[in-house]
């Protein structure tokens, strides 16, 4: 039998997440809830609590989830219990943003009045809507001279067709608004509903990897109860598991008895790894299994691959060390060794996008003090050969045979793209340069342009956005997902330095981008590549043909001329400076490369 | 290395002033200067040069005193007697001292260089630097083509037997042509010594900046190699021996002070910004004047220090003597190291040897005619 507080209980509690565009204010709104619930005491307010990763508070965007159980007196006079669960912030963490808003019934939008809706704006609410969530629009930044939260307003009807009238007009930043946000909360988002006495459902939303407690799973009940001492069966991963611990984060961990339907929480369950423990997984009873998953379950889909290999100096083993312990964290970055002739023992690696293996990479710097070389970050190719075989490709220098080979396909992605209207032509050009198909466009109001394209991801890859926010001066904004294989016309480049090709430095790029790709690296390379005793050829070929080429000029003349007044010192650390700069150098037969080389050709600058 | 009883010492003595400051120099020199603040950088510096004597004079004797600039000919005569009178009094001089005197043209007239004879300089270096009337223009120097020969000959009436030119090639915009008859006009001269200095446009000087705006065109290495091997052959063809990359000299007449910085020979840097070598120890004194001026002893000029680890000391022994074309001996290096040269260096030694950059010779190691023009590229292997 149920206690009679029960159903007051599940009819109090309200689970939401905060979706926004980038930048505007989801993670300052959540810092400022926390605050206003008592959660976290001012003195203890660090900027975006939430995102407790130092990269993320850095660079300001969110990238694991973190979520709280909060209190709040209602003006109606009851206390309700708030689930606020934070979600990843950018393009690269589509499916995570799904999940947790799965977890949900309801959202709060938030939308900058400064700058209105945008591409991801949209694609969060079309998240949401997928999800039957109630959306609560907030309008942010009104403390800004330049906010204009009537033409938002407008934009958010008009383009996304949900009702503003009594939004709240608030100021994450400086605190206004903030319990206008809580009773919106309270009063528009539905409670849970859920079957308390059915056979447990709970969504797993999240997880991450503490190194006391294994994988600590963060889930929302949907049906049923969950306690410590249960065997639960992960559904879609077909493994048991026994719980250990049962709990709320508020915004600590405190253990609690059980969860129940409606509730949301985590628990451990003596699990190794983040990927045993898949976000979207559905977790019920071994014992008394529910019939059905939850919906919505997809594997971590890996877009994007690149090599890591150790720098010069560096251990393999530190890194093969450092990778482990992030994979254990982070479900969806997959790694292998592999070997490569130029840079020798390493791995490949798969990230949802180029973001997340920025951030992979930054961490490996920073959290694991390493210095790591990373190679042309390349999408998967399907490459059919002639037998009928497919062979999914995604390291350049294992591409089969041209001989051998049928057809090439990559893939594709549905980009959408939304910009201000002036910058329609400039943004058709670039789309068009990056082999773009436009589908069509809309004009979501007077001023606004979303530009439906499909696109190779290839080409979205290659610093796609930074070129799109540099021509729309900052306006531009993006959200794509992949859609399907097509054939394509790829083909293998290859850079040889002195006559020797550089495995690392290889890539498949299409063949109309082949010329100005072999030239824009080739000149990269010689503005890099320091000069040598000899004269160092830099060409890029397809196959046997070179397609470009640039020299590095031998030095004839390195000599100090004089030494002043015996000053031997200044002489001996200008000799050791140079010989530490040789000693950064990655050594390619003959010729030192400078390990900044492989990141330089990665920057691909439309507008040079 | 400690230093033994009756080692013989070097003096380097820095005259901080000058009358302009050149365009290519970034050496420790000001243009701005009054009667008043010489006389006080003077009083200064002899004090300096007694307050240390007590720390670097006894056991050791002097053999050699290199007045630098700056442009010390500059100071009077009894200026300069009395900085001299200060060393002579306070250290034990060797037989034979040399006395250099760096001597710019349009500094120096008629009977100052009796003078300078009389107080016991006995070697000048004079600041040619070349015999083109534009090229010294360009170059910020404050005298004519004609000035040089003109110091030269008052010099030898006044009975200068040891005269050093310096000489600068690689200027921007000159010819091989001009650098060689430059070179010959020179060596028509009929120095002693002459050092021949490729230019290295220096961060910060006006000749640095004219090239990387492209107000003026650098010439390009392979044409500064060319003057600079090209004149090789035409000192070695005048009786000069190239013994250091950017000097030569008629027998018996190497600078015998520079040879202590490419020997590891103990030298002790007096007056601004001066550096020293001694007892193992690198240390230099403050660049700024008025800390110079302000110091209440000797040791409060001492702006830093560094004791030579065994492996400093290796590491420049190494890439200081391989500046002399006759090389290293391995052999000396085996007994003043107590190490074997190969056991240490064997894999860049062979490395830079197959390169071209050294050759090795019996128990020599020097650097070839390659290796003198990629100096910097052999010694970072050995530091």
């Amino acid at each position: 039998m149920r206690p009679a507080w029960y159903n007051l209980c599940m009819k109090n509690i309200r689970n939401f997440s905060i979706i926004a565009h980038i930048d505007h204010g989801k993670s300052t709104l959540a810092d400022r809830i926390l605050q206003i619930t008592g959660l976290v005491a001012d003195r203890d307010m660090k900027e975006q609590f939430l995102d407790n990763m130092d990269l993320e508070r850095e660079r300001g965007i969110t990238i694991k989830l973190q979520t709280s159980r909060l209190t709040y007196r209602a003006k109606d006079g009851n206390d309700y219990i708030l689930n606020l669960i934070d979600t990843p912030g950018h393009v690269d963490f589509t499916y995570e943003v799904s999940r947790s808003l799965a977890a949900c019934e309801g959202a709060v939008l938030v939308v900058d009045a400064t700058q209105g809706v945008e591409a991801q704006t949209l694609a969060n609410v079309y998240l949401a809507i997928n999800e039957d969530l109630e959306i609560v629009p907030v309008l942010n930044k009104i403390d800004l001279a330049s906010a204009d939260p009537d033409a938002a307003k407008a934009e958010i009807e008009d383009m996304l067709g949900i009702d503003t009238a009594g939004a709240p007009l608030i100021s994450a930043k400086e605190g206004i608004g903030i319990t206008e946000v809580l009773e919106a909360v309270v009063a528009k988002i539905p409670a849970p509903s859920g079957d308390p006495g059915g056979k447990l459902k709970a969504l797993i939303f999240d997880s991450y990897y503490d190194n006391y407690r294994g994988v600590v799973i963060y889930t929302r009940i949907f049906d049923g109860k969950l306690k410590r001492g249960d065997m639960i069966r992960l559904m879609n991963s077909k493994k048991n598991y026994e719980v250990t611990e049962v709990g709320v984060y508020s915004p600590g961990p405190v253990e609690t008895d059980a969860l129940e339907a409606g509730e949301v929480g985590y628990i451990c369950a003596a699990i190794k790894q983040v990927s045993d423990a898949r976000v979207g997984d559905t977790i019920t009873h071994a014992d008394a299994q529910a019939a059905d998953p939850l919906p919505g379950y997809k594997k971590a889909q890996p877009m994007v691959y690149c090599g890591i290999y150790p720098a010069e100096g560096e251990k393999y083993e530190s890194v093969k060390d450092a990778v482990e312990k992030l994979q254990v964290n982070d479900a969806a970055f997959h790694f292998e060794p592999e070997t490569s002739t130029a840079l020798g023992f390493g791995f490949r690696c798969g990230f949802l996008g180029l973001l997340h293996m920025e951030i992979i990479v930054e961490r490996l710097e920073r959290e694991f003090n390493l210095s790591v070389i990373t190679t042309s970050p390349s999408v998967i190719y399907r490459v059919v050969l002639q037998d009928g075989t497919v062979e999914m490709i995604q390291n350049p220098s294992n591409l089969p045979d041209p001989l051998i080979t049928d057809h090439i396909e990559e893939p594709i992605v549905k980009a959408d793209i939304m910009i201000p209207k002036e910058y329609v032509g400039a943004i058709m050009e670039l789309c068009q340069e990056r082999r773009g198909r436009m589908l069509h466009m809309e004009y979501m109001t007077e001023t606004r342009v979303l530009l439906h394209y499909e696109m190779p991801l290839n080409e979205v890859i290659y610093d796609f956005f930074d070129a799109l926010k540099s021509r729309t001066r900052g306006y531009g904004s993006l959200d794509y997902e992949f859609i399907r294989y097509e054939p394509s016309q790829i083909v293998k480049l290859d850079i040889l330095l002195n006559k020797e090709q550089v495995d690392a430095f290889s890539m498949l790029v299409h063949e109309s981008k082949a010329y100005a790709r072999g030239r824009f690296v080739c000149e990269k390379l010689k503005d890099i590549i320091p000069r040598h005793q000899f004269e160092v050829p830099i060409q890029a070929s397809i196959g046997q043909k070179v397609i470009a080429r640039e020299t590095v000029r031998a030095y004839r003349k390195d000599v100090t001329a004089k030494c002043y007044g015996g000053d031997i010192s200044r002489k001996r650390k200008l000799l050791e400076k140079q010989k530490e700069g040789k000693k950064r150098m990655r050594q390619f037969g003959a010729v030192e490369v400078p390990q900044e080389a492989f990141t330089a050709v990665l920057k691909y600058d439309d507008n040079k | 290395m400690t230093t033994n009883k009756d080692k013989p010492l070097g003096i380097y003595i820095h005259i901080p002033f000058c009358l302009q400051k050149c365009r290519y120099c970034d050496f420790l020199s000001f243009a701005a200067w009054s009667t008043d603040s010489v006389t006080a950088y003077a009083e200064k510096l002899i004090g300096e040069i007694s307050g240390r004597s007590r720390a670097y004079g006894a056991g050791h004797h002097v053999d050699t005193i290199y007045l630098g600039g700056g442009t010390p000919s500059l100071l009077p005569a009894n200026m300069l007697d009395d900085i001299l009178d200060a060393v002579y009094a306070r250290y034990p001089m060797a037989g034979d001292v040399e006395v250099t005197l760096e001597a710019n043209p349009g500094t120096v007239f008629g009977g100052v260089f009796q003078e300078f004879r009389d107080i016991g300089i006995n070697r000048l270096s004079v600041g040619a630097q070349s015999f083109s009337a534009d090229m010294l223009k360009y170059l910020g120097r404050i005298h004519l083509a004609d000035d040089t020969a003109d110091t030269v000959r008052d010099a030898r009436k006044a009975g200068f037997d040891n005269i050093s030119l310096d000489l600068m090639f690689g200027l921007p915009g000159e010819t091989l042509a001009e650098w060689l008859r430059d070179l010959d006009t020179a060596i028509n001269l009929g120095p002693e010594h002459l050092s021949f200095y490729s230019l290295t446009p220096e961060e910060g000087t006006p000749v640095f900046d004219d090239i990387i705006n492209g107000r003026v065109s650098d010439i390009s290495e392979i044409d500064d190699r060319l003057m600079y091997h090209r004149a090789i052959e035409r000192l070695a063809k005048a009786g000069y021996a190239h013994y250091e990359i950017s000097n030569a000299a008629k027998p018996g007449f190497a600078s015998r002070h520079n040879m202590k910085y490419w020997s590891l020979g103990d030298y002790l840097g007096l007056g601004l910004g001066a550096h020293s070598y001694f007892g193992g120890r690198r240390f230099g004194n403050t660049e700024n004047m008025a800390d110079y001026i302000s110091a209440a002893a000797p040791e409060e000029m001492t702006a830093w220090e560094h004791v030579n680890t065994a492996s400093d000391d290796i590491s420049e022994y190494i890439f200081l003597g391989l500046r002399r074309t006759e090389g290293i001996d391995l052999r000396t290096f085996g007994r003043v190291f107590g190490r074997d040269f190969w056991d240490m260096y064997k894999e860049e030694t062979d490395g830079l040897i197959e390169r071209g950059l050294l050759a090795h010779e019996g128990e020599i190691l020097k650097l070839t005619p390659l290796g003198l023009d990629l100096s910097n590229r052999v010694f970072m292997e050995y530091v």
